[in-house]
């Protein structure tokens, strides 16, 4: 099972193959993207009814399809999480939400009332994340992760952040291949069925040891960086510029973000 | 300037959880030598490296670099002139993308963007991976990214270039190729070469002189052919002659093909067989010619 969940973890981390086709979005710069993206987060989250976030999610369908990602693909790796987290947490607002009750679930005299207010609560909040998780899903599949990087360094974000980030991205490739190793060799030799406190004990062991594995490298890469004269800040090569198509992408995701607020608070139509 | 690259006398280093990697370590590395660091795993050779690179002080004892004596002040200066690729690529590799990790060295130096850029492409040039430049490390063959790893050392321009295992994990092409690499190298640029190994049949390709390391000690030094004459000191430090070595010394034994010296690369060896042969052949002619003056 450890292995099929590093397998499918593999799979999902490697998808630089979109940054690099030739779709709408990973022609734009970076910067951009960015900015464009986090404005759709921003607009996601200040509106409260479905329809601005229905509006939102079709934009960035659009740009999905524009940018040649796979929509099977995207539907899957947005909706990963979605049920994982969002889910978890809208489930109680269908049961806590007063208002005109639909049904009844429980049993003897724990009965809880689902109402209709509850279900479109639950609804919107799942809709929403989805909107958010979708415009980040969307920003990293069609960018490089290393331009991403360089936009935040343009933007000043913490030296150290970016920093770490970059080390993360890089060493989770390694680190996942090394678990995936490791659980290849346990199973193995492995013969007989384990019971369960057998089975966490050993995924207690691989943890540890990889954490141990991981701390070490860690102090090599560190020893490796001093070693070419890394003071404890990173500078990039290059210059980074924006053309008119930037600007074109800039403009039409404000209009995106100007419509999704004006239907939200003009009350413009939906519910 | 000074004619000496790295020196050291008396050098210990002790770890931190009290394990003695080296003790009493003595040596001498002129300009523009090619010397090898030889020993088994775990005799301390990547400490050594790590010393001469300023990234460890010595517990104890003296340690200069092209006269620049080796202390926390010193150590920016000492890292400049001395560049170490690692033994573990994946150690020395981590930036999203090739271009990244190359231009890392440069940049910190404080070189402009252009003439970083510069260094970039030229080292990259150097090992064979132009075009890869937007590659992340992840993507790259072990034998790539060992490339990669010399590259980014190389971008830093030093008087004197550490390689730290060159040859682990490599399949004999790789080797080949990175033999070939650090011939280029020597070739185009008077760098300084030191090579710890344990590879004794890629020796040759890459040193004329050695300092065998043994549990932290040196046990011997010399040109090479010196050091591998004498097999009681390649016992004492768990290591084996190279094969075209062994081979010979057993021919030798059975007095089937004497040699005037011990070759220890394949090329070596052809000329001592050629020779053997040709003085053979003149040995029985003139036999036959003796045979025939007494009959």
């Amino acid at each position: 099972m450890l292995r099929a969940f590093l397998k499918t973890f593999q799979e999902i981390v490697y998808v630089e193959r979109f940054s690099a086709s030739n779709g709408v979005l990973q022609r734009i710069d970076p910067r951009v993207k960015l900015c464009s993206i986090t404005a759709f987060i921003l607009s996601a989250v200040a509106v409260r009814t479905v329809t601005p976030l229905s509006i939102l999610f079709a934009a960035i369908l659009v740009l999905c399809v524009a940018s040649k990602i796979p929509m099977k693909f995207f539907f899957l790796r947005t909706t990963l999480f979605i049920p994982i987290f969002a889910a978890v947490i809208a489930l109680p607002l269908l049961f806590i939400t007063p208002g005109e009750p639909l049904a009844k679930v429980g049993y003897g005299g724990l009965v809880a009332e689902i109402t209709m207010q509850g279900i479109y609560r639950a609804a919107q909040f799942t809709l929403r994340v989805w909107v958010c998780v979708a415009s980040l899903v969307l920003l990293v599949l069609t960018t490089r992760f290393s331009k991403l990087l360089r936009a935040m360094e343009e933007f000043k974000f913490p030296g150290v952040l970016v920093t770490m980030m970059a080390v993360t991205y890089r060493f989770i490739f390694l680190f996942v291949n090394e678990a995936y190793r490791m659980a290849l060799a346990k199973e193995s030799r492995t013969v007989m069925r384990k019971r369960w406190r057998g089975v966490s004990r050993s995924l207690a062991n691989m943890i540890a040891t990889l954490f141990i594995r991981a701390y070490e490298r860690g102090e090599r890469v560190y020893l490796a960086m001093i070693a070419r004269g890394y003071k404890g800040t990173v500078r990039s090569l290059g210059e980074v510029r924006s053309t008119s198509r930037d600007w074109v992408f800039a403009s039409a995701s404000a209009i995106i973000c100007l419509t999704v607020l004006s239907t939200e608070y003009l009350h413009l139509g939906g519910w | 300037m000074s004619e000496v690259a790295i020196e050291m006398e008396e050098v210990r280093y002790v770890y931190p959880d009290g394990f003695v990697a080296l003790d009493d370590v003595s040596l001498k590395i002129l300009r523009e030598e090619r010397v090898a660091i030889l020993g088994p795993n775990g005799a301390g050779k990547s400490t050594l490296l790590m010393l001469m690179n300023g990234l460890y002080k010595p517990s104890r004892g003296r340690a200069s670099v092209l006269g620049t004596p080796m202390n926390t002040k010193n150590s920016s200066r000492v890292r400049m002139n001395v560049g170490l690729a690692f033994q573990d690529p994946d150690d020395q590799l981590f930036c999203p993308t090739l271009w990244e990790d190359v231009s890392f060295g440069p940049l910190n130096m404080g070189l402009s963007d252009g003439e970083a850029l510069e260094r970039t492409r030229d080292a990259l040039k150097a090992v064979g991976l132009e075009g890869y430049e937007e590659k992340p490390p992840h993507h790259l063959s072990v034998g790539e990214k060992k490339k990669a790893a010399i590259a980014t050392v190389l971008a830093m321009q030093p008087e004197i270039l550490i390689l730290d295992e060159p040859t682990a994990n490599l399949d004999s092409r790789s080797k080949l190729e990175l033999i070939d690499i650090i011939s280029n190298l020597r070739r185009n640029r008077d760098m300084t070469l030191i090579t710890a190994t344990h590879d004794v049949n890629f020796l040759p390709a890459v040193a004329d002189r050695v300092y065998v390391l043994s549990r932290g000690r040196i046990i011997s030094e010399g040109p090479l052919k010196k050091v591998f004459s004498n097999p009681k000191i390649m016992n004492q430090a768990n290591l084996e002659l190279p094969i075209v070595t062994q081979l010979f010394r057993l021919l030798a034994e059975q007095n089937s093909v004497a040699t005037e010296s011990t070759p220890l690369t394949v090329k070596e060896a052809l000329y001592e067989i050629d020779r053997f042969v040709k003085r053979d052949k003149s040995q029985s002619g003139r036999n036959s010619r003796l045979k025939t003056e007494i009959f």
